[in-house]
């Protein structure tokens, strides 16, 4: 174990060795032109505007809330599907018990009016 | 290729009765007359607890597996199940005048606690860890969102956003935990856990994330930072079903790992010293800790949030008495957490039938001249508290006795004369609202009881009669306590 353990300390040594000695030496020699538009937020090209820190609607939050809840179905439904065969009926009703729920749920979420934008 | 029995159907019913009643309620809700109370919710939400009571005694026998092992028909899940059930009926049933006062009397309030229920009495029957992952998920979520349920009090919202941000960190204590023992062992399934050889180093680093995480649960120093704020600001029903529901369920999993899975029967015995010697450091720092801080507590809901931190430490004293074994010790624990659901669910129902249009009554300055104004109310809030003091012939003093002698026996003599000096500490905080109730006269009026409170009287009467009866006549429940624990091998 003990000469592994150097071999890796000695190339770990080597790598931030030549990592630092690389950005050292661009710093040395590399040439600086310093404008303002460099140190601006890289917008795919567009002008920023604005803080990235702004306030949205908790709509938002919602509808990404209830997205991930039933995207999961899916994380379940595509294993039981794959195994539909070898399950048998016993995995149909649990699946079935599964969706229902789900189904409550959303009959739940729809009613109290989650859905809507306004 | 799973395979479904009838004994495994039946298996379900404890915790799908409550679960089934909390889809109801959510199908319900939407179809019930607007600013009407919700009182078919309530009743919905009573007939799947009764559903799931009647399941336990049904069950009730000798050990028995289901789904492949990973549920534990067994008489410890059951006799800790049916005070979860007993203390979740009575929750819903009693606070539907409070939840209404209060604004949260919605569909969300019952479908979660009846959910919640469902996790606790599947975490007291879980036999396998990612069952107890599932059922501490379940009840701790329905928890947080009840916590924050009065969404425009200030103080409720701090209350869930703590408790969620700590108990969210404890689960993955509990998660990394189960994944190190997992690794360490190639088992899930507790029993099997315990006869395994295993890589003791990684099988101790899993279980003491284990600990960890349960301690968070149960409230157990120094992992009990949440318990104040929490229980202060969560609706009084809330808090309540908090304390003696997700206690209890979180000890009936606590227990049931270590003497299961890591008990002094198990392949690899220095696993129970780890544990051990972690418990009794925090068994000594909440009994210390929580009586101390309750002494200067003005808020009720505060002192009786650092109590539960010091009864914490009295049953984790048991649980460290009995050393993995299934004997006295271990059976002490249970029947102490049996006993103390019930003992703190009653004051908190007391708080619950006194407070009026959402304000929490929770000063105990408030509690001046109660004697005289209602004598049942304050008659039954000093039996709790005497209670909680562990004055007889009530159930705290069955169970801290029957807790410090297992102790004692088992050779903890310093834990045993800590818990008997802190017991006698917290005499003067117990007492000291009975004195004000009864011997001052009131500085504010007091509320008077309506038609609609009858639910309420009817719960603390029978709360009450319940810690009067397990004080009196212990030794049934002593030994249902005693043979659940030794269903567990």
């Amino acid at each position: 174990m003990g000469s592994n353990f150097w071999a890796i300390a000695f190339y770990a040594f080597l790598l931030a060795g030549l990592g630092g000695s690389i950005l050292y030496i661009s710093y040395l020699f590399g040439p600086r032109r310093n404008q303002k538009r460099k140190f601006e937020v890289y917008e795919c090209g567009v002008e920023p505007f604005g803080t990235a820190r702004e306030r949205f609607p908790v709509r938002f939050y919602m509808v990404a809330i209830l997205f991930v809840l039933f995207d999961i179905e899916t994380v379940f439904l595509v294993p039981w599907a794959v195994l539909y065969r070898r399950l048998g009926l016993p995995g149909l009703i649990e699946m079935f018990a599964f969706i229902g729920v789900l189904g409550i749920g959303l009959f739940y979420v729809w009613k109290r009016g989650a859905l809507e934008w306004d | 290729m799973p395979t479904f029995g009838t004994a495994e159907l039946l298996s379900l019913l404890p915790f799908g009765c409550p679960l089934l009643g909390a889809l109801v309620v959510l199908l319900m809700d939407p179809f019930l007359v607007k600013d009407r109370p919700k009182l078919p919710l309530a009743y919905v939400g009573l007939a799947s607890m009764l559903c799931a009571w009647a399941s336990l005694g049904f069950l009730w026998g000798d050990r028995t597996v289901a789904w492949s092992g990973a549920l534990a028909i067994d008489r410890f899940g059951l006799f800790l199940s049916f005070a979860i059930i007993t203390v979740g009926a009575l929750t819903v049933f009693a606070t539907t005048e409070y939840a209404r006062q209060a604004g949260i009397d919605c569909g969300e309030y019952y479908a979660l606690l009846l959910t919640a229920t469902s996790g606790m009495v599947l975490l007291a029957m879980a036999n396998d860890l990612l069952l107890v992952f599932l059922g501490i998920e379940v009840m701790s979520i329905s928890v947080y969102a009840l916590a924050g349920i009065t969404r425009t009090r200030q103080r409720s919202i701090e209350a869930a956003m703590k408790y969620f941000l700590l108990g969210a960190f404890a689960t993955a204590f509990v998660l990394y935990g189960i994944a190190l023992i997992y690794g360490a062992t190639g088992e899930i399934r507790l029993d099997r856990i315990a006869h395994h050889m295993a890589n003791t180093s990684l099988l101790a680093a899993g279980l003491t994330f284990l600990v960890i995480g349960f301690g968070f649960k149960v409230g157990a120093a120094p992992f009990h930072m949440w318990t104040p704020d929490a229980y202060e600001g969560a609706p009084a029903s809330v808090t309540g079903f908090m304390a003696a529901g997700v206690k209890a369920a979180g000890f009936a999993a606590f227990l049931r790992v270590l003497v299961v899975a890591f008990g002094a029967g198990a392949s690899s015995p220095e696993v129970s010293v780890v544990w051990t010697d972690l418990l009794w450091l925090a068994s000594a720092g909440s009994m210390l800790l929580g009586n101390l801080a309750a002494l200067a507590q003005t808020n009720l809901k505060r002192m009786l949030a650092w109590s539960s931190v010091a009864h914490t430490g009295y049953a984790l004293l048991g649980i460290v008495a009995g050393e993995g074994r299934v004997g006295a010790g271990s059976a002490a624990a249970l029947f102490y957490v049996f006993g103390y659901s019930f003992m703190t669910l009653g004051p908190f129902l007391v708080i619950a039938l006194l407070s009026r249009n959402g304000e929490d009554f929770e000063t105990i300055d408030d509690l001046a001249g109660l004697g005289q104004r209602r004598p049942l109310a304050a008659g039954a809030l000093s039996l709790f508290l005497l209670s909680l003091a562990g004055l007889p012939p009530t159930v705290g003093f069955v169970g801290k006795l029957y807790v410090f002698r297992s102790a004692f026996d088992g050779g903890w003599i310093y834990l045993t004369v800590l818990g008997v000096v802190t017991t006698l500490l917290s005499v003067y905080y117990y007492l000291r609202p009975i004195v004000l109730m009864y011997m001052r006269d009131a500085r504010r009026e007091l509320p008077v009881a309506v038609p609609a409170d009858w639910t309420t009287h009817f719960a603390i009467g029978l709360t009450a009669a319940a810690v009067l009866l397990l004080g009196l006549t212990p030794s049934g429940y002593l030994d249902a306590a005693l043979a659940g624990v030794l269903s567990l091998r």
